[in-house]
């Protein structure tokens, strides 16, 4: 049970925009309690198909199946509970936080799903721990955050309401490196410890790299590629057409690879330096 | 030491003094004294919450100091010459939404010419000149609300752009460009440096970003930990890690190798590790072809 496309097509139909398919034909499939990535130039279509994963947008043509809920076009109903069981962090997530202090925020979304009050705060306050938010930052006001800290409070509000699959648009733009690697490695325990499903927009492709299980490329609205993480790396149209340069280890690693007579299945997904060292050490040793 | 590598050009395009700025109870710049030479380069880098961005919105006028004085161009930055100042300061968002509002991205281009009060005719050639610049033509009648957010960067960066401001600052404003028009946009950014002396401040924990930079200066608990040259301040690791940057791939191997008693010194640069490791292992193998003769 995981998600599955069937042929969604959607166009933008509103102001300037000539009817021109931000979605054509989509067909995708991905399992549960995995980490995927999507990444796509700009304009590619990657944050019009996140917001089909929640309701916010509707597909034109094609059929969504989430877990065990059926997406259809409308006027057919949104299964009840689609926004509950599928979490959205919005490319901005400043723009999500909107009460007084951090805490109504991280309530707002479980009383929001009609559960109980000692519920909702048990529910928030496990939340703010997952993401490292204390007492003082649940006080204070969602504008007197830093960016990481409103970032964190976005995500923690978001996984407050205990959803089923975790949606990020964009989520490590303008954090810093040590707050990237943190971020990803929590979304990953998402996955790894409580069985969620999470997906990442991104083009940060060194973010992700080490915890991802599939990346799926999109360009001009279709898929055009889906995939493990070391396979994308042999597809350089793919990389160029998503405006992805491929990341500095796996550079260094391409560039050796003969020399050192390389072998990228036993290097596991992602060449860290310390095992890329170690290669070229037994390589030169193995010159000697 | 503070660095400046312009030092024969002596105006300062930008003077801090003994600024000192708290929000509510908490201080975010203690005391901090900087000068920015006409024309220079410079990369701020800190945390998140070590008083970068304040310092950015500082300089052009959107929050005040409680302490201390500011001087853009040789004018102090108050009410007399506030107006002046603000239109030779170019200022970018993180976020792009924040400042849109035309129907089209043509019209968001016009709209700072216009309150520049140019001639429609050089306005028609700016956003022309801009948006050729930065890839935007075939989406100038595009509402911007249409646009991704990489789009949406890039006509917020044209906008700016068209305006030819003397002092440029982006406040983390490529974090969503995608790298390889990230690799272009700095080009065009030390073009523009080089070639219009344009001052620029970038906001970026992008190392490849920081590295582009003349000078960079490492802000830490509202003081400068670090003020000098990229390319040796990011070799420190102390430093990378009090403003929670990440070494470049190629310095991790570096000091990896070196662990393994290969010498090959410290890069931050891609190209040269790999021309000495190449350099290294062909050698290597030389020597081992003609010993098995």
């Amino acid at each position: 049970m995981g998600i599955t496309f069937e042929q969604v097509s959607y166009s933008y139909k509103e102001l300037a925009l000539k009817h021109q398919l931000a979605l054509d034909h989509i067909n995708l499939s991905v399992k549960s309690s995995q980490f995927i990535t999507i990444v796509g130039a700009p304009g590619s279509g990657k944050s019009t198909l996140l917001q089909h994963l929640n309701g916010l947008l509707r597909a034109d043509h094609g059929t969504i199946h989430l877990l065990d809920m059926v997406v259809s076009p409308s006027p057919a109903k949104l299964p009840k509970q689609l926004s509950q069981r599928v979490g959205l962090v919005f490319q901005y997530a400043e723009q999500q936080l909107f009460k007084q202090t951090v805490w109504e925020d991280l309530l707002y979304g479980p009383l929001n799903f009609e559960v109980s009050k000692a519920e909702a705060e048990s529910a928030a306050l496990a939340a703010a721990e997952f993401m490292g938010l204390d007492e003082a930052v649940l006080a204070k006001s969602p504008y007197e955050l830093s960016s990481g800290q409103i970032r964190k409070a976005a995500i923690a509000a978001v996984l407050a309401a205990k959803p089923e699959i975790i949606v990020l648009d964009e989520p490590t733009a303008s954090l810093d490196a040590a707050s990237r690697g943190e971020l990803m490695g929590l979304l990953h325990r998402q996955c790894s410890e409580q069985q969620r499903t999470v997906i990442v927009v991104t083009h940060a492709l060194e973010d992700v790299l080490p915890y991802t299980n599939q990346i799926i490329a999109l360009h001009k609205g279709s898929v055009l590629f889906s995939g493990a993480p070391h396979e994308l790396m042999l597809r350089i149209d793919v990389l160029e057409a998503a405006g992805l340069q491929m990341p500095a280890a796996y550079h260094f690693y391409f560039s050796l690879e003969q020399q050192l007579g390389l072998d990228l299945s036993k290097l596991q997904y992602y060449p860290s330096a310390p095992q890329l060292a170690a290669a070229i050490k037994a390589a030169l040793d193995g010159l000697n | 030491m503070p660095y400046f590598p312009n030092s024969d050009n002596k105006t300062a395009a930008i003077q801090l003094n003994n600024i000192s700025l708290t929000r509510g109870k908490q201080a975010v710049l203690k005391q901090l004294t900087l000068e920015i030479p006409a024309g220079q380069w410079v990369a701020l880098a800190g945390c998140n919450g070590s008083g970068k961005s304040s310092l950015a919105r500082l300089i052009n006028g959107l929050l005040q100091a409680e302490q201390g004085e500011i001087v853009i161009h040789g004018k102090r930055l108050h009410s007399e010459h506030f107006f002046d100042i603000r239109s030779q300061i170019g200022y970018l968002f993180a976020s792009p939404d924040d400042q849109f509002f035309g129907l089209t991205v043509r019209d968001d281009i016009a709209f700072g010419l216009e309150n520049l009060a140019l001639a429609r005719e050089l306005i028609e050639q700016r956003i022309e000149h801009y948006a050729q610049l930065l890839g935007l033509i075939p989406l100038l009648d595009r509402h911007p609300a249409t646009l991704s957010g990489g789009q949406k960067q890039r006509a917020a960066l044209a906008a700016v752009l068209a305006m030819e401001p003397s002092i440029l600052i982006l406040d983390e404003a490529t974090s969503m460009l995608d790298s390889s028009f990230r690799d272009d946009f700095l080009t065009l950014l030390t073009q523009l440096n080089r070639e219009q002396q344009l001052t620029i401040i970038t906001i970026s924990h992008d190392i490849k970003e920081l590295a582009a930079a003349d000078r960079l200066i490492m802000l830490h608990d509202g003081t400068v930990l670090a003020d000098g040259k990229p390319d040796v301040l990011l070799k420190r690791q102390h430093l990378l890690n009090t403003c929670r940057l990440e070494a470049p791939y190629a310095l991790q191997l570096c000091r990896e190798l070196k662990l393994h008693g290969i010498d090959i010194g410290e890069s931050l640069d891609e190209q040269e590790v790999l021309s000495k490791l190449w350099a290294l292992l062909s050698s290597k193998s030389l020597t081992a072809t003609r010993s098995s003769r």
